[in-house]
């Protein structure tokens, strides 16, 4: 404080004082008047004399004592310079002391100050969504995640009007009431489905001496479920489109068993259709449970990247060989357009056989009447930004292409999804599993490339594939 | 939720509101477990939900008779004024409302094992998206409700259009239903009822946005409120 002002004195209070000082004094006096040995007059004008001196001389002593009172007295926070206090010893003593425990005070208060701060900030930290509660159901505290979550400031108010979901209110009384700690799953409603995990539990310290200020019994913790809720959604979904996949041949399959024991036992002419289609149907289901099987040995090894080098070249010639028939059938003619020198590439033949057998029967499948197929390969210097960064550069690249139909944009995002198909009839009629591209996708990124589409609907498709080079491959050329 | 206006010189008042208060958001929140649980069991034909919503129904019960009980006690005890007042009455208001919706989710619920014993018609899920619809807004109007939200009230107020319109829609399409195939007559009838309860309760989350209109501004909502459902002018459509 820069303007000091000695306290003033209370007049009532420095004569008390100095009565009670001058009392031997005044006592004596008044003896020696008694005896004789002094006259009255200088008796009472020496009694004066002591009082109003004494009275002078305590003044200052008294104000220096008030002064280190209200030094003691004032608050922490509050910056002020110790009294001078020149006329006590003792004034000047206390207010010494005084100062030291105000320096020791001071450094705890802020040591737990600091502490408190960096607890807070602990909690605005987390990033899922706390909130404290006390007994009277009143949300104390919270964290920045609960008011994102819940779209308003949550604090101070009652539980209910924060949540209101039975199952928490329940949970939160059992806990106030029994020290029940509980655990359970709760539905977000609203324009998105959200899946919470909530965790009520009782702070231990919450009773007795540790028992935290603001009078937090328990914690309410939300942990966001929603994406391994949807997945658990997705598998059982996969289950039962894939029994679904499998039960319409099988349905079909069986009722011409029934036919053919039954009213058609004794008709050549049906058993020849009907067994055609039963092989068809029978052929049908064979592909699915062949693609169901390899879609999952191949998800199984996807973490693990194949060693091999394989001949892209030899590979492309002997798919193409191989659906010679079917590309005849339909009219359509396979070009292959293949640089003479091709550095190998890493994979494993088989998986890769597969991808090219896959894409290059679909462009078969789904390119007009007397239009051709090209499969080129080039080198790029930099793959698609969906390769992994590792293996982008230098990457070799597959093109599929077909004079097709094409596939309008909003199918192009989810062609790779098991079951996914533009259009259902149409690809149950060519024999479609509709795990094709899905097979096509995951051994594509178990060999760390890519897979691209582009298409423009009544012109075709291109369905590209991304390789990385073998080591070394390209030093040698 | 903070009371209206300054505290009370009688404290025990401010708590007895504040109990009032989150009773009714505790009611609320049964009313819209019910209801979810109720749509969920008819889409996904779970009876076992189903059971447990027609069994939830006493606790709701309940919950509303204390709310009317407290309801008593405050007025006899308190003769509560102005704002107090205000709040004190649609508490028995939006109780009412709750309650009722919650009647509906059961009444939802007992189709469910009636619909059980009838081939699968698609219509189901359309009538799930009206019940999703519904939910939503009484999420919305209890939300606005508890926070004094009367922004969000007359979002509600306004959104209940949609309801009707939907619920029309879907009065068509099960009619095509059943013209298609007698055979789709009995379950599309029932049908045709939980859209009815669907459509009820979201007339009670309108009436909860009312409420909440007019204890945070003493005003009511106009009696314009737009409507949708035309269903009542409805012939048999023409079949070709």
């Amino acid at each position: 404080m820069a303007e000091r002002r000695r306290s003033s004195v209370p007049a009532g209070r420095l004569l008390g004082l100095t009565l009670l000082l001058v009392a031997p004094a005044v006592a004596v006096l008044i003896g020696l008047v008694l005896l004789g040995h002094l006259g009255i007059v200088a008796a009472v004008a020496a009694g004066l004399a002591i009082i109003v001196l004494t009275g002078a001389v305590l003044r200052p002593i008294v104000a220096d004592l008030l002064d280190v009172a209200a030094y003691l007295r004032a608050d922490l926070d509050e910056d002020r310079t110790p009294p001078e206090a020149r006329y006590s010893e003792t004034a000047r003593d206390i207010a010494s002391a005084a100062t030291f425990l105000r320096q020791r005070a001071g450094l705890r208060v802020a040591a737990a100050e600091a502490r408190a701060d960096s607890h807070a900030a602990l909690l605005d930290c987390l990033p899922g969504p706390l909130l404290l509660i006390d007994q009277g159901r009143q949300v104390v505290r919270s964290n920045p995640a609960a008011e994102a979550l819940l779209g308003r400031a949550v604090t101070n108010r009652p539980l209910a009007s924060v949540l209101r979901d039975p199952q928490i209110l329940t949970a939160v009384d059992a806990a106030l009431d029994d020290g029940k700690r509980s655990e359970l799953q709760i539905v977000f409603t609203g324009p998105v489905e959200r899946n919470f995990e909530v965790l009520v539990e009782p702070l231990a310290t919450a009773t007795g001496a540790g028992a935290p200020a603001d009078g937090a019994r328990l914690l309410v913790q939300l942990h966001d479920i929603t994406a391994l809720v949807r997945t658990e959604q997705m598998r059982a979904d996969f289950v039962a489109n894939a029994s679904h996949e499998l039960r319409t041949p099988l349905t079909s399959v069986l009722g011409f068993i029934e036919t053919l024991r039954g009213p058609a036992r004794d008709d050549q002419d049906a058993h020849d259709r009907f067994l055609a289609i039963m092989f068809q149907q029978a052929t049908r289901m064979k592909r699915l449970i062949e693609d169901l099987l390899s879609l999952s040995r191949i998800e199984l090894r996807e973490h693990t990247p194949p060693t091999g080098r394989t001949d892209l070249r030899r590979i492309l010639s002997q798919v193409a060989e191989g659906l010679q028939i079917q590309a005849e059938e339909k009219g359509v003619g396979v070009v292959l357009d293949i640089p003479a020198k091709l550095p190998p590439v890493i994979g494993d033949a088989d998986e890769l056989t597969q991808v090219f057998q896959n894409l290059m029967s679909n462009a078969i499948k789904y390119g007009r009447r007397d239009t051709a197929v090209t499969v080129s390969v080039e080198r790029v210097g930099r793959g698609p930004a969906a390769m992994p960064h590792a293996t982008r550069t230098d990457a070799l690249v597959v093109h599929v292409r077909d004079a097709g139909d094409g596939i309008a944009k909003e199918h192009l995002p989810r062609l790779t999804e098991r079951f996914y198909r533009v259009d259902t009839a149409r690809s149950r009629e060519l024999g479609g599993t509709g795990l094709g591209l899905a097979i096509v996708k995951h051994i594509v990124n178990r060999h760390r490339g890519a897979l691209t589409i582009d298409s423009t609907v009544g012109r075709g498709s291109t369905f590209s594939v991304y390789l990385p080079p073998s080591p070394g491959s390209f030093e040698d050329r | 939720m903070p009371p209206l206006g300054t505290p009370h010189t009688v404290r025990a008042f401010d708590a007895e509101l504040d109990a009032l208060n989150q009773k009714i958001a505790r009611m609320g929140g049964m009313a819209e477990t019910q209801l979810g649980d109720a749509v969920q069991a008819l889409v996904t034909a779970d009876l076992a939900l189903a059971d447990q919503v027609i069994k939830g129904d006493d606790a709701v019960d309940t919950t509303e008779d204390s709310v009317n009980e407290m309801v008593v006690r405050m007025l006899a005890l308190r003769q509560p004024m102005a704002d107090d007042l205000r709040v004190v009455m649609s508490s028995l208001k939006v109780a009412g409302a709750l309650e009722r919706v919650a009647d509906h989710a059961a009444g939802i619920a007992h189709r469910v094992h009636t619909l059980k014993h009838h081939a699968p018609v698609p219509a189901v899920k359309s009538v799930g998206r009206l019940g999703t619809l519904v939910l939503e807004l009484l999420k919305d109007s209890l939300d606005g409700y508890t926070n004094r939200d009367t922004e969000r009230a007359i979002r509600v107020w306004e959104r209940d259009e949609e309801v009707d319109a939907l619920y029309s829609s879907l009065f068509r399409e099960l009619l095509t239903y059943m013209m298609e195939d007698p055979r789709n007559i009995a379950p599309c009838s029932h049908l045709l009822f939980v859209a009815k309860n669907l459509e009820r309760i979201g007339d009670h989350a309108t009436t909860v946005a009312e409420v909440t209109h007019f204890i945070a501004t003493g005003k009511r909502l106009g009696r314009g409120r737009p409507k949708g459902d035309t269903t009542a002018s409805f012939d048999m459509p023409e079949s070709k």
